[in-house]
């Protein structure tokens, strides 16, 4: 029997950086491994090193049978050499770019991205031509990637699948709505999940938001949590602590509305209240917001309070994350407030097994996965007493720990490993994919 | 091999003599430029304000040249007569405004074209690369290029540098 065939849409697929392309090389490769002929479609390697920055290392964990088609992408808004620049953009760049963005809309209601809709429609259906697909999974943002599948369907029947990473009309910091019902965007996101076979979102209080928006489509929607990918923890050397002084960490990207200045003030507080903390530091790693280049105003900030210990130390690759874990005594859990954001780094700082200050506000949906943690403390509110004190209970947490504290919290988080939140849905659709085929 | 010959158009020298400073005060902008082309370079500095960038770290071996006039061009003249300024700070207040602001006379980058044009820094000749430095200094990188296709125009010193990087 040939395998069955797995069309799965994701721009933000290796070598591109940011959080949410791990969930898409990891989706892809466990169907790989599972038996799945995999086709991923992605955007050019020249889209990620100019717009995202790229991860070769992420890009060598790509599993070795899976075909990448990379569909190219419009770069000309970041276009820096002149010579291709237009007489009508240098007239003008304001109704240049207006007119682009017009132009983009009218594709796909999504801006940027809405006129990667032809070429990527236009590459899913070369792709089924050469060799059928069986099923297509597609990860948003952007949803644009949603679109594949929708067409497959509509003209061939194939089933596909909705993989929220994020949300697209849910505003996860407010909880409100974003647009009306009736704009084009709404409509458009109406008709793929009414005709789609599933959806995926990555915790429960964003399906439940989605289920009383689309009450009529609920049946098919599914949590599957990012969790984390334990091979990447491998090599993480269990840390021994000691009141000579400790290395806090935080390992992920900070943007958007994060109690950063709160955290930093509340780590400053701390030493003033501990002899251990005046003797430990505070190292961020990561990127400083969403580019390659870091913000230049959080760099600014956080360069303010280097002289209490706390220091940016750049980029990180996925693939030195064990490196950088086993520098860490403890690690503060810093988010923005939302019932509905859970982070993709709250499974794998448990995945650590080190001991976690969640600095962020009690309503939030990670509290919910970590508080059958052994080795946690959180922060009663956001504030920089509150910051203070939970960094304060954090050093006494892990320097009263024994010496098996780091693997009884690592046994505990191994339910968050990320094949675990995928294997159900992998499991379904082979055998559904298997058995239609076998009755055909 | 001949030397590099670099322009480098700055209109907004408040931001670029910030920027500048904190990038290339080790090694100048001359050095990481000659750097990236593997070849010897000399590097011009166009501005209205040419005191703001002599003696700074940056600078060192740079051209510094003065696009100070002793007379603005006829249509800046005419343009100061007819207080368009104001009408521009009125329709900046809107959007079809700015579009109006962004293809009129007063436009910044069409300002700077002006002033290059009455006063240029051909006393090298030929430039081999010209860089605009923010957003006002496009426009006349982009007629160099136009007029003469062996001109290389980027906008931004990074992505000249890249690019001389990955055709060296």
């Amino acid at each position: 029997m040939p395998k069955p065939h797995l069309l799965y849409v994701a721009w933000g697929y290796p070598p591109a950086r940011g959080a949410g392309m791990y969930r898409a090389l990891a989706t892809a490769n466990a169907y790989a491994e599972a038996g799945w002929r995999v086709t991923v479609l992605t955007a050019t390697r020249e889209t990620f090193a100019s717009l995202t920055g790229t991860d070769e290392l992420a890009e060598q964990q790509i599993h070795s049978s899976i075909t990448v088609v990379r569909v190219p992408f419009d770069l000309s808004r970041g276009e820096t050499n002149l010579s291709r620049w237009t007489r009508l953009r240098v007239a003008s760049p304001l109704l240049w770019s207006f007119l682009k963005s017009l132009a983009e809309r009218a594709a796909f209601p999504e801006p940027r991205y809405g006129a990667w809709r032809v070429p990527l429609v236009a590459a899913a259906r070369v792709v089924h031509r050469r060799s059928p697909v069986d099923l297509v999974i597609s990860t948003a943002n952007p949803n644009v990637d949603f679109l594949p599948g929708y067409y497959l369907n509509k003209c061939h029947g194939i089933p596909y699948v909705m993989d929220y990473r994020d949300t697209w009309h849910l505003d996860m910091y407010r909880g409100s709505r974003i647009g009306s019902r009736s704009s084009r965007s709404a409509r458009w996101e109406r008709k793929l999940v009414k005709n789609s076979s599933e959806v995926w979102f990555v915790n429960k209080p964003i399906l439940e938001w989605h289920a009383q928006e689309f009450p009529a489509d609920a049946a098919k929607f599914h949590v599957v949590t990012n969790g984390f990918d334990p091979e990447y923890l491998q090599g993480q050397v269990d840390r021994v602590s000691s009141a000579a002084g400790l290395t806090y960490g935080y390992l992920g990207t900070i943007y958007g509305p994060m109690p950063v200045r709160e955290t930093l003030e509340g780590w400053r507080q701390a030493r003033k209240h501990s002899p251990i903390l005046a003797k430990s530091t505070f190292e961020i790693h990561g990127r400083l917001g969403h580019y390659s280049v870091p913000n230049a105003e959080m760099l600014e900030l956080i360069e303010s309070y280097a002289g209490d210990g706390v220091r940016y130390m750049g980029i990180v690759s996925k693939t030195q994350v064990a490196e950088v874990y086993s520098r860490f005594d403890a690690l503060l859990l810093i988010l923005g407030q939302s019932t509905y954001i859970t982070s993709g780094k709250v499974y794998e700082y448990a995945g650590t097994g080190l001991p976690i200050a969640s600095l962020h506000h009690p309503e939030t949906a990670s509290t919910t996965v970590l508080q059958d943690y052994p080795r946690w403390v959180a922060a009663a509110d956001v504030s920089v007493d509150s910051f203070a004190n939970s960094i304060v209970a954090l050093s006494t947490l892990t320097l009263d720990s024994d010496a098996n504290a780091q693997d009884e919290a690592r046994e505990s988080a191994a339910r968050f490993e990320r094949l675990k939140q995928l294997e159900p849905r992998i499991s379904k659709w082979t055998r559904q994919v298997i058995s239609e085929s076998g009755n055909q | 091999m001949t030397h590099l010959n670099a322009l480098l158009l700055v209109a907004n020298d408040i931001e670029a003599t910030e920027r500048l400073e904190s990038q290339y005060s080790s090694a100048g902008l001359a050095d990481a430029i000659a750097a990236a082309a593997n070849r010897d370079m000399v590097l011009t500095i166009a501005t209205r304000e040419p005191e703001k960038h002599t003696n700074k770290a940056y600078a060192r071996d740079a051209i510094v040249h003065s696009m100070r006039a002793e007379r603005a061009p006829l249509v800046d003249r005419l343009l100061l007569t007819i207080s368009a300024e104001k009408l521009r700070t009125t329709l900046a207040k809107s959007p079809i405004g700015r579009l109006i602001n962004s293809l009129s006379a007063t436009d910044p980058s069409r300002t700077f074209a002006r002033a290059y044009r009455q006063k240029p820094a051909n006393a090298s000749g030929h430039f081999d690369l010209v860089i605009a430095f923010d957003t006002a200094a496009i426009r006349t990188a982009w007629l160099f290029n136009k007029r003469d296709s062996t001109t290389a125009a980027f906008f931004g010193e990074a992505a000249a540098i890249a690019y001389l990087r990955d055709n060296n």
